[in-house]
């Protein structure tokens, strides 16, 4: 009874034997069908199913022949396998080598840890709810990741010609798979045995040419105690502060510590310094808060005396002043708060003026390894533009809303490559800067245009299905906008939205193909790079194509169905 | 005794009496709003004049003209496959850009409906290698970008299919329509030819009598549905709207004596171009393709979401009342299913003009392309940039205009 176009009937709770009766006499048994029988049920079940089966498998099995045939008998994969290293980073300076290696040991020991957090918090949350925690099996991870495996494995089996690239990945598992432990509290012998490797491996550290020795110890080192400290510690915020660290240490180990790393060194320690300013501000009593001024006020004085008035010293000013106020009314909250945050700012400031890494512009970046980056950095740079933009277009003054819905309806109304063009024509000209910007960072600066615009909306639709009774009840709480907002309607709205955020940097990261058509050279771009060597001259183009295509593909399908097993687990659109 | 209580606020002691009390100026809310939004209006319209006044002091200093008078120049460029040669204005390229753009996008987009719809109905068949076959056609093709499937079908029109070349030596397939001198098509690997129609003397008459019958037929149609809700009787509004339209067409026809002629596709004298007729060229049959392809797998998702989302309840109660299993889809799921995906869809169809964009890959001259072009030749690039996001703005303003329109008369009333 309307099985056969998959309406069957669910089990209410608590409904009783006849409603269980009637849903299993309804529900397909999958154990009990003999081959024979599924294969009648499922492919020949009426006659224009049979016929439409004769036709598609004949279909199938003639394109899945063809396509074997090319991918292992016909195809010309020379060109693929001569330039894997180009495809992988470009025209990446190939002495300096070592600063991706290094790169991507630190990213996969921050991705460790973010996985071991991010589990230790779904547990606690399921404690605290009272329900049972079931994590990921290993059948459901393999279901994700194995595009992404099969993407590596190919490129190791087709290009490697050595056995330091199969080392390299080889590391990066390892290095994942130690973040991860050190989030599990093991015993005092198994965390020093975990922990000698990254001994070894500071010591190896430092013969890596290319970048500065005492930087590179010292990364190893801090990488060391940051585990150590993770391990033993305990502490949410600080297992997410540390990733983060290595996370953004990772970046600055191939663009240096000069210009403005230090503002994403402190950003990375923000967790940690928030919750031990929250946890400081519990215990002491409210003149405490007149020493976040102090420090703030140290700061502004510093900076106007080194710098003079710039943004940095408004911002500082303007912090003491909410400060000041915050601690006359005898609130330390605030001022505590912008207190440690500058605070951590400038040790991270001075921190990377000391050692005085330096690095390669980006502008040298290329390849596989570029795509990657310029989706990430653009998505991160413009998810606070995006929030304020959103909240903005949500917000009750008609100038402020009016403002952002233009912004958000010219971006989404234009195509990419028309911001990116504008972006390579324009933005020298309106930002009038000393040095001319490079070609990357000009096309970065148009994705995050274009990317906070499409994270405005998604945002929108997070605010828009909190129900309203939540801003109410803030409301009859005596909560202030702004607290209701930040406390109430944002985790909410940003929980909801996370599948859609995943969707956004899938789309952003294909859409990192465009740079090819304004000269960049991503992984799309490798192509005309590979196809102007003498040997590779109209030779080859498919099978590059193909293998370009696959990398995408790979990558795009592990996230997307990252996603969906993400919403499954949130029960986003359950009720 | 009943005590009487008095509030009196300290503050309007000394004030005129009466009237509640206001706080001061900078902790009042209504003051607040309105320099706030001041504030803003200002920041932003002074961070735009300095932009501004950045950018045209850079152009003045590399000697770009900061003017829109390069429209009228001559471009020093011509755009393939068209009438106008390099001597022509800026303008009239741009404008034949725009005409590219356009007839790339209306057929994309009803290609990618036709197969959009097939393979999200395919997806929840019963069949199950159909089932698996539209899966894998779906996530394929969503997860590679744009860029890469245009490249694709651009070099492999050339090297795949079943179609003849088309060059001097190898002539390509001409249908013909018995009978007559005229072709049918024309079709190859790169070059597909349609019979069209030319106008003549009068033509503007025709097709506003054209326009005037499809009014015409457009109220018929109305009338018809009005006459069929007041008394019940079929309505029959297809053929009476039919009727209506082709008469009008076929009246003005005959009065303004053949406006318009058949144009047969004809293979020129070089044997390399299509005169005549509706002609495209490679860059278009591969750019319309890889949309087609590419936009249909995200239309079969939003079809796929929108037939699961209509409530369960719905088929049963259809199956209750014992409609059969066409009639229940006809009837009952898919109207609901088609107000839930409507929306996305015109989405898609935006996202589809503006993937158009990507047509550089395949050297086929839309509106971007063209604009590259000029700015290659030395036109100045701030204003010709400008003018393609003017031209995308007014294609996505018209698309969300008619979004709005379908989402607030496809809402169900009473809501």
């Amino acid at each position: 009874m309307g099985a056969e176009f998959g309406f069957t009937v669910q089990p209410q709770e608590g409904g009783g034997d006849i409603m269980r009766a009637l849903a299993d006499a309804d529900a397909p048994r999958h154990g009990d069908q003999s081959p024979r029988e599924w294969i009648r049920s499922n492919l020949f079940n009426t006659w224009y199913n049979s016929v439409i089966t004769v036709v598609f498998g004949a279909f199938a099995l003639w394109a899945g022949y063809y396509a074997l045939r090319f991918v292992f008998v016909t195809a010309r994969w020379e060109p693929v396998r001569v330039n894997m290293e180009l495809f992988m980073v470009g025209t990446f300076p190939r002495s300096e080598l070592t600063r991706i290696v290094v790169q991507m040991l630190l990213m996969s020991g921050a991705a460790g840890l973010l996985v071991g957090w991010s589990r230790d918090r779904a547990e606690a949350q399921a404690r605290d709810a009272g329900m049972d925690f079931h994590p990921a099996s290993f059948r459901e991870l393999l279901s994700s990741y194995f595009a992404i495996a099969l993407f590596v494995v190919t490129c190791l089996i087709v290009g490697a010609r050595t056995i330091g690239p199969v080392l390299v990945v080889a590391g990066c598992v390892v290095a994942g798979v130690t973040g991860y432990l050190a989030t599990r509290r093991l015993r005092l012998v198994a965390r020093a045995v975990l922990l000698s490797p990254l001994v070894i491996a500071g010591v190896l550290l430092e013969q890596v040419g290319g970048l500065d020795n005492g930087a590179a110890y010292t990364i190893a080192v801090c990488a060391c105690v940051l585990l150590v400290a993770v391990n033993l510690a305990d502490l949410l915020p600080l297992t997410l502060s540390a990733g983060l660290l290595a996370g953004v240490v990772s970046f600055q180990a191939l663009s240096g510590t000069d210009g403005i790393s230090w503002i994403y060194l402190g950003l990375a320690l923000f967790p940690i310094t928030l919750f031990a300013v929250g946890a400081l501000s519990d215990r002491a009593s409210s003149w405490i808060g007149w020493l976040g001024v102090a420090v703030l006020a140290v700061l502004l004085v510093w900076q106007l005396a080194t710098s003079g008035v710039g943004v940095v010293a408004a911002a500082l000013a303007v912090a003491l002043v909410v400060g000041a106020a915050g601690a006359f009314r005898g609130e330390p909250d605030a001022a505590l708060r912008f207190g440690a945050m500058a605070f951590v700012w400038f040790v991270a400031y001075v921190v990377a003026r000391w050692l005085d890494v330096p690095g390669i512009d980006w502008g040298e970046w290329s390849g596989l390894h570029l795509s990657v980056i310029v989706a990430a950095a653009s998505i991160v740079l413009a998810f606070p533009f995006g929030l304020l933009l959103a909240l903005a277009r949500r917000s009750s003054l008609p100038v402020l809303r009016w403002i952002a819905t233009t912004y958000i309806e010219v971006i989404r109304g234009v195509p990419l490559i028309s911001l990116l063009l504008m972006g390579q024509f324009f933005i020298g000209f309106f930002l009038d800067t000393a040095t001319p910007l490079s070609n990357v960072t000009r096309a970065t600066a148009a994705i995050t245009m274009f990317s906070a615009a499409y994270i405005a909306e998604i945002v929108r639709g997070g605010l828009q299905s909190v129900d309203r009774g939540q801003t109410e009840a803030g409301q009859a709480l005596g909560l202030s906008p702004g607290r209701i907002t930040r406390l109430l309607v944002l985790p909410q709205a940003l929980r909801a939205v996370i599948p859609a955020m995943v969707g956004q940097f899938i789309s952003l990261f294909k859409d990192t193909s465009l740079l090819s058509i304004i000269a960049i050279t991503e992984f799309l771009g490798v192509r005309e790079i590979v196809h102007a060597q003498s040997q590779f001259r109209g030779f080859g183009i498919a099978e590059t194509l193909v293998f370009v295509a696959f990398g995408y593909w790979a990558i795009s399908f592990t996230m997307s169905r990252e996603s969906q097993r993400l919403e499954r687990r949130l029960g986003v659109g359950t009720r | 005794m009943a005590e009487s209580i008095t509030v009196s606020s300290g503050k309007s002691r000394g004030k005129k009496s009466g009237g509640p009390a206001r706080p001061p100026f900078w902790r009042n809310v209504r003051v607040l709003r309105v320099v706030v939004q001041i504030v803003a209006l200002v920041a932003v319209l002074l961070t735009l004049r300095w932009l501004f006044d950045n950018l045209v002091t850079g152009l003045d200093e590399q000697g770009i003209p900061t003017s829109f008078d390069f429209l009228d120049s001559p471009a020093g460029f011509a755009v393939r496959d068209s009438s106008f040669s390099s001597d022509s204005p800026v303008r009239d390229l741009i404008w034949v850009g725009v005409r590219n753009t356009l007839a790339v996008s209306i057929v994309g987009i009803a290609l990618a409906l036709v197969i959009g719809t097939l393979v999200g109905v395919g997806r929840l068949s019963t069949n199950w290698l159909v089932r698996k076959l539209a899966t894998i056609y779906v996530e394929t093709f969503r997860n590679i970008p744009v860029l890469v499937i245009i490249i694709f079908f651009g070099f492999a029109l050339f090297t795949f299919g079943p179609l003849p070349a088309f060059n001097p030596t190898s002539p390509p397939k001409e249908i013909g329509i018995p009978g007559t001198d005229l072709n049918f098509a024309i079709v190859s690997k790169s070059r597909l030819g349609f019979l069209s129609i030319t106008n003549q003397d009068h033509a503007a008459w025709f097709w506003a009598i054209v326009l005037v019958g499809g009014l015409i037929a457009l109220l018929v149609w109305l009338w018809r549905t009005q006459v069929n809700v007041n008394t019940g009787k079929p309505h029959h509004r297809v053929a009476f709207a039919l009727v209506t339209f082709i008469g009008i067409s076929v009246v003005g026809f005959l009065i303004l004596g053949r406006p318009v002629a058949w144009s047969s596709p004809e293979v020129s004298d070089s044997g390399r171009i299509i005169v005549g007729g509706l002609a495209t060229n490679d860059g278009y049959i591969a750019l319309t393709l890889a949309l087609g392809v590419y936009t249909a797998s995200h239309i079969a998702e939003i079809i796929r979401g929108s037939i699961l989302a209509v409530p369960r309840g719905q088929g049963e109660a259809a199956n209750a009342l014992a409609l059969s299993s066409f009639q229940r889809y006809r009837f009952v799921v898919l109207p609901q299913a088609m107000r839930i995906a409507l929306p996305p869809i015109i989405n898609q169809f935006l996202n589809l003009v503006k993937n158009s964009s990507l047509a550089t890959a395949v050297a086929f001259p839309e509106i971007t392309a063209v604009v590259k072009t000029a700015i290659g030749n030395g036109n100045p690039a701030p204003q010709l940039v400008l003018v393609l996001m003017g031209c995308y703005l007014v294609f996505s303003l018209f698309i969300s205009l008619i979004l709005n329109i379908v989402n607030r008369r496809s809402q169900p009333v009473g809501r």
